[in-house]
């Protein structure tokens, strides 16, 4: 099976099988701009925005997800869940927050959809049923809106009905 | 975050991502004047660097630099505690896992930190508001969101699609008025259990709102009719037709509907597809009449529990021939076999039929289906103790598309009639046989033949 080089922003190179990459349009866009069709050429192909560590987590993702299908075009009428995301997904993204948040922005940057459909739920769940001193705590965010006797009269109305 | 302040020692904010701060709404000023004497530093519960200064937040271009006078106002660069990972995130990152986010956690994210209160209010999330609860002061909280989402464009929400709050119970009609006149972008709105609406709020929104498609008052009992307000009406030209051009509408359990008011609703509502009018009890074959005069593009129609209903009615049902996909005549006790020949003679095309209770259908009702309707896919003829095997052999050799299959408490069914449908609809996904005189083993039978088929059964001996 055909295979390609990618290097990591570190200078480490992956050697990958086409077949999992194929799927992210920076990739592809790559292999077109630099003319890369032929089999016998090796140079990598640099990634300088993927640091190693992450890369090497995108990869193992899109090799067990290699024969899904790209996630569906989204129904805007229906409501969005983020309830389903499979257990090895799971297990998979039982990380700390901070490669979590790497992960996203790697998948945003190699257009790897399914990864980052998964990745901004898994988030969005450790957002859910939290009020907000419990996210700020959760995610170590200050909060420097003003005080509240000056607070926003939108924001301090709404939570009364939330 | 923005910060409007600049000094020699001022500690500038700026946002990761300027440029993508056009694309968010400004968040509404939290405008203290600078020099307001009376403002000071560490008043309120936070004591963040950033609370001190009574600036504007999140501007969409960068504001002109003012000068701080207030003495007591320090702009110092305080060491910040370490940044919290993540901010890393760019703007279309942290708005993509907002998008998953119902309305009432958006509005506390909001109350997070600067940022997060920018990126609430992200007109690309808010094209729905979804609320639910039976004790949120729904009327309130409406008022309220459409005014923050109104800050831009004066008065109006264009974003605002689709408002679903079924199951509020506490909506009344200022609550509809408030999304009447300022959404006029409305597609969808969603009022189910809300049983203090009335007409009044009803035309309000469908006369303020053009683009209206899905309306769902189910539930609503005070609901009796669907028109334009007087003034709607006037405006209208005699071209437009007064027209209203909803698609989709459920009156299931507005059990006041009468036949008049069906009437009103079907000649300005031509334009209908879906119309569900489930336990509307008062409705008898004339309402039915003006409907199909007006409403020739109804593809599913439900009148389950409308008892008056009859043959007359589906004479007139039947008329809508082959747009007609999906039928509901559930619990219509005064249907016979006529009625269902004149909609299956002419509704060739249906896919789905729900006739549970209706008595009066007996084997050649179902033969003439069976022969007619060979696209049927879901058929319901529980509770239909005259129809037997000989029934359910028209439909096994005719119905090859059908999927699921009820036949509950249908007395003269027995395992064979059962048999030969498994032999033939190899498609069969649901079997309702509760209360069904079936052996064992013509249920085994079944689940051999048809290996995709959940069977529902009260024969403790089958498993």
């Amino acid at each position: 099976m055909p295979s390609i080089k990618l290097q990591s922003s570190g200078g480490e190179i992956f050697e990958v099988d086409v077949e999992i990459v194929k799927q992210s349009l920076t990739i592809k866009t790559m292999l077109e701009d630099l003319g890369m069709h032929d089999e016998g050429d090796d140079d990598p192909i640099p990634l300088p925005n993927a640091n190693a560590a992450i890369f090497k987590k995108v990869i193992q993702w899109r090799t067990h997800h290699k024969d899904n299908p790209p996630p569906p075009e989204v129904d805007e009428d229906k409501e969005k869940r983020t309830d389903d995301i499979s257990l090895w997904d799971q297990e998979f993204l039982k990380v700390d927050q901070g490669t979590l948040f790497e992960l996203i922005l790697a998948a945003n940057y190699l257009d790897f959809k399914g990864l980052l459909d998964v990745t901004c739920k898994s988030v969005a769940n450790m957002v859910k049923r939290k009020t907000p001193e419990e996210i700020c705590k959760t995610f170590n965010i200050k909060n420097d809106l003003p005080g509240t006797n000056k607070i926003c009269l939108w924001t301090s109305k709404l939570i009364l009905y939330f | 975050m923005n910060c409007s302040v600049t000094g020699t020692s001022s500690q500038v904010l700026l946002d990761s991502d300027l440029s993508m701060r056009t694309l968010s709404t400004p968040s509404p000023a939290l405008i203290c004047p600078p020099n307001l004497p009376g403002f000071q530093n560490g008043r309120g519960s936070s004591t963040s660097s950033s609370s001190i200064t009574g600036e504007t937040v999140a501007m969409v271009h960068s504001p002109p630099p003012t000068r701080l006078t207030h003495p007591l106002i320090r702009l110092a660069s305080r060491p910040q505690k370490e940044q919290a990972s993540i901010d890393r995130l760019p703007d279309h990152s942290m708005v993509q896992i907002f998008s998953f986010l119902p309305t009432n956690q958006l509005c506390r994210c909001a109350r997070v930190c600067r940022r997060w209160y920018n990126l609430a209010w992200d007109p690309r999330l808010w094209r729905t508001i979804r609320l639910t609860g039976e004790t949120i002061n729904v009327d309130r909280a409406l008022k309220v969101l459409t005014r923050r989402l109104c800050q831009d464009t004066p008065n109006v929400c264009l974003m605002l699609e689709t408002v679903t709050v079924s199951g509020c119970r506490r909506l009344t009609d200022r609550g509809l008025y408030t999304i009447a006149q300022c959404c006029p972008e409305l597609r969808r709105l969603e009022v189910s259990g809300c049983y203090n609406i009335s007409n009044e709020a009803v035309f309000d929104v469908v006369s303020l709102c053009p683009n209206l498609e899905h309306l769902d008052v189910s539930g609503c009992s005070k609901v009796t009719c669907i028109s334009l307000t007087r003034e709607a009406s006037i405006k209208l030209s005699p071209l437009h037709g007064k027209q209203i051009s909803i698609r989709y509408l459920d009156m299931t359990d507005c059990f006041v509907l009468e036949d008049e008011g069906l009437h009103t609703i079907a000649a300005h509502c031509t334009q209908l597809t879906h119309l569900y009018l489930r336990r509307c009890v008062r409705l008898t074959d004339e309402g039915l009449r003006y409907l199909v005069i007006y409403c020739a593009s109804i593809k599913e129609l439900s009148v389950s529990d409308c008892r008056f209903v009859s043959d007359f009615g589906l004479r007139e049902i039947a008329k809508l021939e082959s747009r007609l996909r999906y039928l509901s005549i559930a619990h219509c006790g005064r249907v016979t076999d006529v009625g269902i020949r004149y909609v299956a003679k002419y509704c060739s095309k249906l896919r789905y039929l729900n006739a549970r209770g209706c008595e009066g259908i007996t084997d050649h009702g179902v033969e003439y289906l069976a022969k007619n309707c060979t696209k049927l896919k879901s058929l319901d003829i529980g509770k239909c103790p005259l129809v037997s095997d000989t029934g359910l052999e028209c439909l096994a050799l005719n119905c090859f598309n059908l999927k699921r299959l009820s036949l509950k408490s249908c007395e003269s069914i027995t395992g064979q009639g059962l048999q030969i449908v498994a032999a033939n609809c190899f498609d069969l996904q649901t079997l309702n046989v509760q209360d069904c005189e079936v052996s064992v083993e013509a249920l085994r039978f079944v689940k051999r033949h048809c290996k995709r088929c959940v069977i529902e059964h009260t024969n403790p001996a089958f498993f």
